[in-house]
């Protein structure tokens, strides 16, 4: 899976490309990492839009995800979840945790 | 360890195989010279012989030996056909090497052919390059065999790891004709878990789990559930305390977002009542017996582990059982398994297959359905998939549900003791007090515990002390379609806010001479609320003799 990382206006907003599954571990965090290190971000977004697949490692990774931003009281949510994508979520009733944009 | 040579290079042993002529013998006294070892032949056939016996570093062969008078040299292709396991380097000699000889001698399996005499310095040269070459070749095959004795550890540790936790997870007893189902592990180890435990009451309790990944790690996430659940299912604890309980197991052992998926099944034949909790996991259906689906149980709830066990809601959705449905629960294994051409199975077609099949065909057909669709590949995930045919659980529940006589124990007269508790209001709320008691009469009357109509005498002692007496709940709330879960709702409302009590639980065990006696009163002390509930089991090898204002029951 890709990482890319844009900032617009104190938002870091990361776009995932291709599978998001349990060999994304490293890539994801070093990315989500760095997002909240850099200076003036208040809130993170992650654009799932161009996922193919997510599997419940994925899932845990967000987890993983949303702990760090309300550590750092910096809100996380989720963007551009759709089919297969919104689907896994949808199941894991993962609306409940996160702002699904 | 070879020793080196003088130079400090690696010391190689060289086949040399050639006639004897004087460009040979400077070859040899080359070698000799600089601290090699020659083992000599004077034949392409002792050559082979030769070079298995001794497994040269580097074969030297004078083409003298291999005129086949076709260009090819078929003493050199043997020679290379030869070598298996490690790639030996066979050097060729011959006169007044051109290209046309060279790549001759290339194309028959030779790494380098030498104009003889040779030009000492290059050789010299090329022979440096084969002792690192035969160093670093050597430092592979070490390494190799480390990896090669560790893949061995580790392949024996799996094996073991895996009896282990086949024994531990061998949840199910035996439920033949009403309970079925199937795990694939996507791997070596299964991420998901089925258990189905019949309760004192007779009721049964199925757990499908998936936990976060697959292999190893998922395994060992789902264990510690599987093991608990199947414990507190034979206890008797109700669904909701089943959820709480296992969601406080992950969230206390496991680490930090390694949840799990899980359905939780009560079915209750004898009260026609089935209760489903589901959270992450793909929608459990109903399916009838013509294969239409008639009743869906999707996940309204986040899987087990993510969060506190109080931000869970720990209660089932209660619905009437179907008598004639087929319950039908699955992870996402199956409906994620990914053909050659990466399209999912989906669960579109999981259900084709469970609806266009004979009931009793179910779970062969989508396990057939599986596996062609992988076609040989490796699933994403583990694939489970679990059946429950309520029509044998009914028939189960009408004929084989343990009677009230089901044990005549001899006269026994053990010490007397007295247990007296009482149950504030606060204490009432989430606690599944039935169980408990079961579990302490169990273990203080190894009787009791023996006796399978024991929990249903506490359960109607106690839900009709609490629910009726304190709670003041009309069991008519319980008819109609959406009864069970009316019902369930208002009891839960009027407990939380609950400020009346106490209940009051009092055991007293009596040995006499002819019976032993345990009286037990479980009843509600609220303003207006009569103490409903009183009874006595008497234990005794004749008939018991009935106690004032209870219930006698003979166990």
């Amino acid at each position: 899976m890709n990482v890319n990382v844009n900032h617009i206006n104190g938002q870091a907003r990361l776009e995932l490309r291709g599978r998001f599954d349990f060999t994304s571990h490293r890539g994801f965090k070093q990315a989500y990492e760095a997002a909240f290190a850099a200076s003036g971000v208040s809130e993170l977004v992650v654009d799932m839009g161009n996922v193919e697949y997510l599997d419940s490692s994925a899932l845990g990774m967000l987890l993983l995800l949303r702990d760090k931003g309300k550590a750092l009281s910096k809100p996380v949510s989720l963007a551009n979840c759709a089919g297969s994508v919104r689907d896994v979520l949808r199941v894991a009733n993962f609306d409940k945790l996160f702002t699904l944009q | 360890m070879p020793r080196a040579t003088a130079a400090g290079t690696r010391r190689l042993k060289v086949l040399l195989a050639g006639a004897d002529d004087p460009q040979l013998r400077q070859v040899r006294d080359l070698l000799r010279g600089l601290g090699h070892r020659l083992v000599e032949v004077g034949s392409g056939a002792a050559a082979r012989a030769q070079f298995a016996r001794h497994r040269p570093d580097l074969v030297i062969f004078d083409l003298a030996l291999d005129l086949a008078g076709d260009a090819s040299h078929p003493a050199v292709t043997a020679l290379r056909a030869l070598d298996t396991v490690r790639w030996v380097p066979i050097w060729c000699l011959a006169r007044e090497v051109d290209d046309a000889r060279r790549s001759a001698a290339i194309l028959a399996g030779a790494d380098a052919c030498f104009n003889k005499p040779v030009n000492v310095q290059v050789f010299k040269a090329r022979l440096v390059q084969i002792a690192q070459y035969v160093t670093r070749q050597a430092q592979l095959a070490n390494r190799q065999a480390e990896l090669q004795a560790y893949f061995e550890t580790v392949e024996e540790e799996v094996r073991s790891a895996r009896a282990i936790m086949d024994k531990l997870l061998r949840m199910q007893s035996d439920h033949a004709g009403v309970f079925e189902s199937w795990i694939a592990p996507a791997v070596k180890f299964s991420g998901d878990v089925v258990v189905a435990e019949r309760s004192p009451d007779g009721s049964l309790k199925i757990l499908v789990a998936d936990g976060v990944g697959h292999g190893l790690s998922a395994a060992l996430n789902v264990l510690p559930v599987g093991r608990a659940f199947k414990a507190m299912a034979q206890k008797g604890f109700g669904l909701a305390a089943l959820v709480t309980e296992l969601n406080h197991t992950i969230r206390r052992d496991l680490p930090s977002h390694r949840f799990v998926a899980a359905t939780l099944v009560n079915v209750d034949a004898a009260q026609g009542l089935i209760e489903v909790w589901n959270g992450g996991n793909p929608a459990c259906v109903m399916l009838d017996r013509a294969g239409g689906i008639v009743e869906t149980w999707a996940s309204t709830h986040l899987p087990l582990g993510v969060v506190d066990s109080g931000e869970l809601d720990p209660e089932p959705e209660r619905r009437p059982l179907r008598p004639d449905g087929q319950l039908v629960l699955f992870t996402d294994g199956a409906i994620e398994a990914i053909d050659d051409r990466g399209l999912a199975f989906g669960e579109p077609a999981l259900l084709r297959v469970l609806c266009g099949a004979a009931p009793e065909a179910r779970l062969d057909a989508v396990r057939v359905a599986v596996v062609e669709h992988l076609a040989g590949r490796p699933a994403n995930d583990d694939v489970t998939l679990a059946l429950l045919d309520c029509a044998a659980e009914m028939h189960y529940s009408a004929t084989q549900r343990p009677a009230q006589a089901g044990y005549m124990p001899p006269t026994a007269a053990a010490g007397a003791w007295d247990l007296s508790l009482e149950l504030a209001s606060e204490r009432l709320k989430g606690l599944d007090m039935v169980p408990v008691l079961q579990e302490f009469l169990g273990r203080i009357d190894p009787l009791w515990a023996r006796s399978e109509a024991s929990f249903s005498v506490l359960a109607d002692l106690y839900t009709g002390a609490l629910e009726q007496g304190l709670l003041q709940l009309d069991a008519r709330l319980n008819e109609g379609p959406d009864g069970f879960n009316l019902y369930a709702r208002e009891r839960e409302a009027r407990l939380q806010d609950l400020a009346a009590g106490p209940v009051r639980i009092s055991i007293r065990h009596r040995a006499g001479e002819a019976d032993t006696r345990l009286l037990i009163n479980i009843g509600a002390a609220s303003p207006g609320a009569p103490a409903v509930d009183g009874a006595s089991c008497g234990c005794a090898a004749d008939a018991p003799a009935p106690a004032p204002g209870g219930m006698p029951l003979m166990l």
